[in-house]
């Protein structure tokens, strides 16, 4: 069988594959726009197989990887269903997420738009989180993302907002968006960072004598083990504009879930590296991204906000647990204030063209209903019931999850935290009733004709 | 240890020089493409863009933290280098001086991407367009050198 002939064969058994992905359930929106993109992938395929001249090892070479990646991607949807995930949260996340990721193109008097696909999938542990988002060289007509959970934290929703930060990286690969936030991050936050305004800067610093011990002994460990010294350390070791990204992906992600964002990001960063001083490839220092991250929401005045006195000793105690996170070593300053308060501002601005995506500031007597309602042991929902009956009011998911953070830090509570996750995210599943009920509230002729 | 070598090199300017290619065919009537190839449609769309705006980061990500080295994305970054599209440029801009010789960037962009968007509606070409759409799409695979 020559190359050609196996990738053929190769094709039919991936349709095969892909065919039973339609059995199952795995989202409300069902899985035949998912399964209509990869078949047109597939098809793409084999029409290419056949017209192509076997001896032209480029193309049958390139045909080979676009089949692998497909086959890939459609195996992991087919192995992902419904049952594994938060769908009360997913629902409500990709709204966002189509708003974001719709492609706009600018055609002179006209803007044309690409609706994608979101996918959602949930597969292993703590590190799990991400979103996968097509390239743009990828084979695609409509692009597909997946947004990808960890299985073991299927309840925990309040760490979920997480993947705010992740919906930056899939945002940044859209080129009319790239251009926007690299002239937003890089005039504003690069070019003003003493730090890390070029590669030999970052370097300098980070082997500088006042650099701690626990990264002096990690560029130790690349010298000794790897051979990596600071003329190479962003050629074999780190990647800058990777580490510059995350930057730019950690404000975007605070944007859009506010406080809520940095209570998962003190844990889940943490929990692979305590002490945040860990120096990695693709990510720079935690311990700098949580002193840049306080910088930020100090910015847009999340510290200041002031809620009812029996709620704000637990705002009290959630801001004095992040501000734990904070390094207070000199050597961690690596940007001021006032360059992030205008980096953010910028963001945020720009943001608000995408509607729904920025996390506007809480009501307080709606967060301290919310609040108590958690405490109580109830889903934390707009509905209260009155002398006058039942009173509902829209309440946006992200509130819920916010007054969960509160709730979890409420002096003297004995709710456990995976229950306060539970109980949010049955109120973010009942609070989808209860719009949708406001949206379409029943006539009196629909109870005559119920009667 | 997997029995064949997992690293995937970069095909981008192979799919490119495909895709140009089959755009050229398809600008004899832009009313009948089928699904499947509106994804070299779409393609070059995208790529368009990325001139545009110069704007060619353009890598899947691998997590919000440090570790998943088994992710998808992760051993999907491997395909990716920092200059994939140093050559597509290239290519890009030599196609543009010949095609569209002395007009403004912002301009020749416009005119390939109106032409792609007419295509992925299946909207009828003007004999222009179809005579445009064969020069600059042929130039550009013959550019792209493998």
């Amino acid at each position: 069988m020559r190359p050609v002939d196996f990738l053929k064969n190769e094709c039919e058994n991936l349709l095969s594959v892909l065919d039973q992905t339609l059995r199952y359930d795995y989202g409300l929106e069902g899985s035949r726009e998912f399964y209509e993109e990869c078949g047109q992938r597939l098809e793409y395929i084999q029409a290419s197989l056949e017209l192509v001249d076997p001896t032209s090892t480029h193309i049958v070479r390139e045909l080979a990887l676009n089949l692998e990646f497909l086959s890939e991607l459609v195996c992991r949807i087919e192995r992902s269903s419904l049952g594994e995930y938060s769908w009360p949260f997913v629902e409500e996340f990709k709204e966002i997420s189509k708003a974001l990721c719709t492609e706009k193109r600018v055609l002179k008097d006209r803007v044309v738009t690409r609706v994608p696909n979101v996918h959602v999938i949930a597969e292993g542990g703590l590190h799990t989180y991400s979103i996968y988002s097509d390239a743009n060289k990828q084979l695609s007509k409509r692009r597909i993302f997946i947004i990808e959970f960890p299985r073991t934290l299927k309840h925990y929703v309040l760490f979920h907002t997480i993947l705010g930060h992740e919906m930056g990286h899939a945002i940044y690969n859209i080129p009319l968006i790239q251009n926007e936030l690299d002239e937003i991050f890089i005039e504003n936050f690069v070019k003003a960072s003493p730090v890390f305004k070029d590669q030999p800067t970052v370097v300098q610093w980070l082997y500088s004598e006042a650099a701690p011990q626990e990264v002096k002994a990690r560029l130790n460990h690349l010298k000794t083990e790897h051979s990596i010294d600071h003329d190479d350390f962003f050629f074999a070791h780190a990647d800058y504009d990777a580490w510059l990204q995350e930057f730019l992906c950690d404000f975007i992600g605070l944007l859009m879930f506010g406080p809520s964002f940095l209570g998962a990001v003190c844990h889940l960063l943490y929990s692979n590296d305590p002490l945040g001083r860990q120096v990695n490839e693709e990510h720079p220092l935690t311990g700098i991204r949580a002193n840049t991250l306080l910088l930020a929401a100090e910015s847009l005045g999340y510290t200041e906000w002031k809620f009812d006195q029996s709620v704000q000793p637990a705002v009290d105690a959630f801001w004095k647990d992040v501000y734990e996170k904070q390094e207070t070593d000199p050597w961690f300053k690596v940007i001021s204030k006032e360059a992030v308060k205008i980096t953010v501002d910028k963001l945020q601005a720009f943001l608000a063209n995408f509607p729904k995506t920025l996390y506007q500031a809480p009501d307080p007597e709606n967060i301290n209903h919310l609040v108590h309602q958690i405490l109580d042991r109830c889903p934390p929902v707009g509905y209260k019931f009155t002398s006058e009956g039942p009173q509902y009011r829209q309440v946006d998911f992200r509130d819920i999850i916010f007054a969960g953070w509160i709730a979890q830090s409420q002096p003297g509570s004995t709710i456990k935290f995976s229950d306060i996750n539970r109980l949010c995210e049955h109120g973010i599943m009942q609070q989808v009733s209860i719009k949708k009920m406001l949206e379409n509230p029943k006539k009196p002729e629909d109870n005559k004709k119920a009667a | 240890m997997p029995i064949m070598s997992s690293t995937r090199p970069d095909s981008s300017s192979a799919r490119y020089k495909r895709f140009a290619a089959i755009v050229t065919d398809l600008a004899d009537d832009s009313t009948s493409i089928p699904a499947y190839n509106q994804i070299p449609v779409e393609g070059l769309f995208r790529l368009m863009e990325m001139y545009r705006y110069d704007a060619f980061k353009d890598e899947t990500h691998s997590g919000v933290l440090a570790m998943s080295s088994a992710s998808y994305g992760r051993r999907h970054h491997q395909m990716s280098s920092k200059s994939w599209h140093l050559p597509i440029k290239q290519a890009l801009d030599s196609t543009m001086n010949e095609v569209f010789a002395g007009k403004p960037k912002e301009d020749a962009v416009y005119e390939v991407e109106i032409i792609l968007f007419q295509m992925s509606e299946n909207a009828p070409l003007t004999q222009e367009q179809q005579v445009q759409a064969k020069s600059f799409f042929s130039t550009f695979e013959k550019a792209l050198v493998l």
